[in-house]
């Protein structure tokens, strides 16, 4: 294996964990495959939490069939728990070992739960439990079993698995079903600069210019004219500096306004009033479908726009097409009338070797080549001719179809505009009847409404600045400009200023270098995730036919089956499943690290016969890497079960009992 | 036919590319940018045979005034686009033989082309137009299919 | 891949800049961008200027181009 694994997970009292339980989970290049699988609430997903929370001190699943959630419960082992006095505390642990070919690095985390004295609850002893979490250790092996403690666990894991790219190789499969919802553009946006060190270059193209301005800054002091300019440069620069600040910090507030319209969206969905649970979730459906009606409104946009410049090329030419193709006819036939002589004529003479005024050609060479010459240049001439007739026919012809074409473009551009207008009709109604009392007999749920128009009213009133403010940007940058070149021109005049102007144009390479670069990989990262999403969606999806999926520029998605294009909302579970996991298969590709991938609950969306389908596949998936599979009895039927078998290096069941779960070998 | 005829048009191949007048790419680009534009995302080659087509049924043919650019390759163009090309110059000339000069054939649309997108940007950024969209599509069709017999 | 290194992706496109100044240049900022990333630290401006000193006032830069 060349990719890092995990060799062994060593659990003590986690959880539903009693004891210490050691999973190996070694496998090979031939048979890459884990499978730990238990029922609903056994302890399956705990897994998954257990390496988190070594690795980054938190549990990252929260069971959605869980009402208390996992905050509420204490970490160590609930049956150990039960042998504490008040006061007393017990320790458990998670330890896992990694490496390549051999286990390298030990990495544990240990954690305490602590009995608390006892609240009365009712006319009930509540026992009061404290967990807490300790630091990340580690050890390394240095051959044989020398094993050493090694000072900095988080840089080596940082080399490993960093936090910011985890969740591309640990996840819970039943979360990714939200990954595609809506605002998910920007998750892509956000997990593609991730992987791609984007930042890196923002911080190094940030840094730069600061260094730039402290230098050009020592021009200040050189008096006079130069000390005017450098200060007017400086001034633009800051009030530059000033309109971006004032840009980003608008930008933050709408996205707090928008996760506030989030939660009231929550409350409403959740709203104990069946008619307000329903206008919400119409609502939401309603957005959705608005989302993509404005995205086929600009696909139609362009689309008129081909199709209109194309038919007009060659309707407001037709008259031209006609007469040229009328005047060429007409040349045609007076070629043969013209000259008397016609390429039937010519060519006749030739096989006849005679020429019409009696002259024998055999005897002269250079009267038949001149023959020759004159037959192959009106037989090219009329060729060309009547080829350029032919091909101003077509042309013509093509005029009916393309004016077709358009005409019905501009259709489906009225109808989506239709659409858009009855969706957002609809919209508009059912705000208004949420806040009319007459109709919704819910006081919360009017007040929510109110609340929620007003926020986005505020929402739309800072949009509307932000467009003013970038447009401001962009005019305060040509200033900024225009003034550097006023203190670089002064500059450059005297030549003992020139090393300064030197170092401040050498730093302008650098970051036009790194803005270029940033650009490259960005457009390379992107292209790649999407042929690798392309890929891993067509290997995993159960059905015959070739899908083709886009990453556009602005990281959405789209997919395009045999009968056009589908629309993310109109999939079903299992197949956003597949893309999802497709997503997650091509950017912990593309992220550059080579870790353990572990997935729970890959297939629980997915029906049983796609279930089986993508079952066949999954052995091709991520094949060169370890992947271990946390799923239910359910998904791990035993069709499933013989299709990867091949694949399995290790295959594990929790047997959970009396509130314990024991990790047994099948 | 080469007897009658070395005196009135040289023979000469077209250039690689097709140029327009580099003050007015703006124009072009305005007119593909615009998601308002009826011409939105539309491609080099495709606007400027619209621009062309629009110029001659307008105005006249203007000279390039400006330093040229390179707006297209011409391959960018159809056969059909071409032979469209071809049609211009020789209604323009009155004359089929002007073929045998394809730089002049392309100049010719050049110079209509760079008439039409003048006219044209005006006519979409301008204040008349509601639905320059539909206002355009309309107006395509009946340029194909005139009632009256059309007389360049 | 390390990530205590800066990404292939980034550092091998920088490898292709023709001018070596430039070159190291930009390869010295890269890696003390990832050095601060990892301990956050203040002196990056101290840092460069002493790069920026080091790549540009040579000699050799007497016909140096901004391009």
């Amino acid at each position: 294996m060349n990719n890092v694994q995990i060799f062994e997970l060593e659990i003590e009292d986690y959880r539903q964990y009693e004891g210490n339980q050691t999973i190996p989970l070694e496998t090979t290049s031939e048979k890459h495959i884990n499978v730990i699988e238990g029922q609903n609430g056994s302890g399956k997903s705990n897994i998954l939490n257990a390496i988190t929370l070594c690795f980054y001190g938190e549990e990252t699943h929260t069971d959605s069939n869980d009402d208390e959630g996992l905050e509420s419960d204490p970490l160590v082992n609930k049956k150990r728990l039960k042998e504490l006095d008040p006061g007393e505390s017990i320790q458990g642990h998670i330890e896992i070992k990694l490496g390549k070919g051999e286990p390298e690095y030990a990495f544990r985390r240990t954690f305490s739960t602590a009995r608390q004295e006892d609240a009365a609850e009712g006319d009930r002893e509540e026992r009061q439990f404290n967990s807490s979490i300790g630091d990340l250790r580690l050890r390394q092996r240095f051959g044989g079993n020398d094993w050493r403690p090694n000072p900095n666990p988080e840089n080596i894991l940082r080399e490993i698995l960093p936090t910011h790219v985890h969740e591309y190789f640990l996840f819970d499969g039943e979360q990714l079903d939200e990954f595609f919802q809506t605002g998910y553009t920007d998750h892509v946006r956000a997990a593609v600069l991730d992987v791609s060190h984007i930042e890196l270059l923002n911080s190094a193209v940030g840094h730069l210019g600061k260094v730039q301005r402290d230098f050009e800054s020592e021009s200040s002091e050189l008096g006079g004219d130069i000390q005017d300019l450098q200060e007017r440069k400086e001034e633009a620069s800051q009030e530059l500096e000033r309109l971006k600040q004032k840009r980003d910090e608008l930008e933050d507030e709408i996205d707090t306004a928008e996760g506030k319209i989030d939660d009231i969206y929550d409350e409403l969905a959740g709203s104990a009033d069946d008619d307000v649970r329903e206008m919400q979730q119409r609502r939401v459906y309603l957005e959705e479908r608005l989302d993509e009606q404005e995205d086929e409104l600009v696909d139609t946009k362009e689309a008129v726009g081909a199709s209109l410049a194309r038919a007009g090329g060659i309707a407001y030419n037709a008259d031209a097409l006609r007469y040229a193709v009328s005047e060429l006819e007409e040349y045609e036939s007076s070629q043969n009338g013209v000259s008397g002589l016609t390429e039937e004529l010519l060519r006749g003479i030739l096989s006849r070797e005679t020429c019409v005024c009696g002259a024998d050609l055999t005897e002269c060479d250079s009267s038949r080549e001149h023959i020759k010459d004159l037959l192959e240049e009106q037989t090219t001439e009329s060729q060309d001719a009547i080829e350029g007739r032919l091909r101003m026919e077509r042309a013509l012809r093509d005029g009916e179809s393309l004016i077709e074409g358009l005409l019905a473009d501009l259709s489906e551009l009225e109808d989506t505009r239709t659409a858009i207008d009855e969706n957002e009709t609809e919209l508009a109604n059912i705000s208004a009847q949420l806040e009319d009392e007459d109709i919704i007999d819910n006081e919360r749920a009017q007040e929510l409404e109110q609340r929620r128009r007003d926020i986005q009213g505020r929402i739309s009133k800072m949009e509307r600045e932000v467009g003013e403010l970038n447009g401001k940007i962009e005019q305060q940058e040509d200033v900024v400009d225009e003034r550097r070149e006023e203190w670089k021109q002064a500059m450059r005049e005297q030549d003992e200023h020139d090393l300064l102007v030197r170092q401040s144009e050498f730093i302008d390479s650098a970051t036009d270098k790194l803005s270029e670069i940033k650009r490259e990989i960005l457009e390379q990262v992107r292209t790649e995730t999407e042929q690798r999403l392309e890929r891993y969606y067509n290997d995993l999806i159960w059905k015959d036919e070739d899908y083709e999926v886009v990453l556009t520029e602005e990281y959405e998605v789209r997919l395009y089956g045999p009968d056009g294009r589908k629309n993310l909302g109109s999939l079903s579970a299992g197949e956003r499943q597949v893309l999802a996991l497709s997503f997650m298969a091509a950017l912990s590709k593309i992220s550059g690290f080579s870790a353990p991938v572990v997935i729970d609950t890959p297939l629980g969306r997915i029906s049983s016969e796609p279930k089986q389908l993508i079952a066949q596949n999954v052995p091709d998936y991520l094949n060169d890497t370890q992947v271990t599979f946390l799923m239910t009895d359910v998904e791990y039927s035993e069709d499933v079960r013989a299709y990867i078998s091949n694949e399995v290096a290790n295959e594990y069941h929790l047997e959970f009992q009396n509130g314990v779960t024991q990790v047994v070998d099948r | 036919m080469s007897q009658d005829s070395e005196d009135s048009y040289e023979e000469r191949e077209p250039r690689r590319d097709v140029h327009i007048d580099s003050e007015r790419r703006e124009m072009f680009e305005a007119l593909q940018e615009s998601e308002d534009s009826p011409f939105y995302q539309a491609e080099n080659h495709d606007l400027f045979m619209f621009a062309l087509g629009y110029g001659r049924e307008n105005t006249m043919p203007e000279t390039i005034k400006n330093e040229k650019g390179a707006f297209f390759g011409r391959a960018s163009l159809s056969e059909r686009q071409q032979a469209v090309i071809e049609a211009v110059a020789v209604s323009e000339e009155r004359d089929v033989r002007v073929l045998r000069d394809q730089r002049m054939v392309y100049e010719i649309a050049e110079e209509y082309a760079n008439a039409g997108i003048e006219l044209l940007h005006g006519r979409v950024f301008g204040p008349a137009d509601d639905e320059p969209r539909r206002e355009l599509a309309l107006e395509v069709k009946e340029q194909y299919q005139p009632e009256e017999d059309d007389e360049p | 891949m390390n990530d205590s290194e800066v990404h292939s992706l980034i550092l091998d496109r920088v490898d292709e800049v023709e001018d070596d100044d430039l070159r190291a240049f930009l390869r010295g900022v890269l890696e003390h961008e990832r050095d601060i990333l990892k301990e956050p630290r203040a002196e990056y401006a101290e840092q460069y200027k002493e790069l920026v000193d080091n790549f540009v006032g040579n000699e050799s830069l007497q016909e140096f181009d901004n391009e």
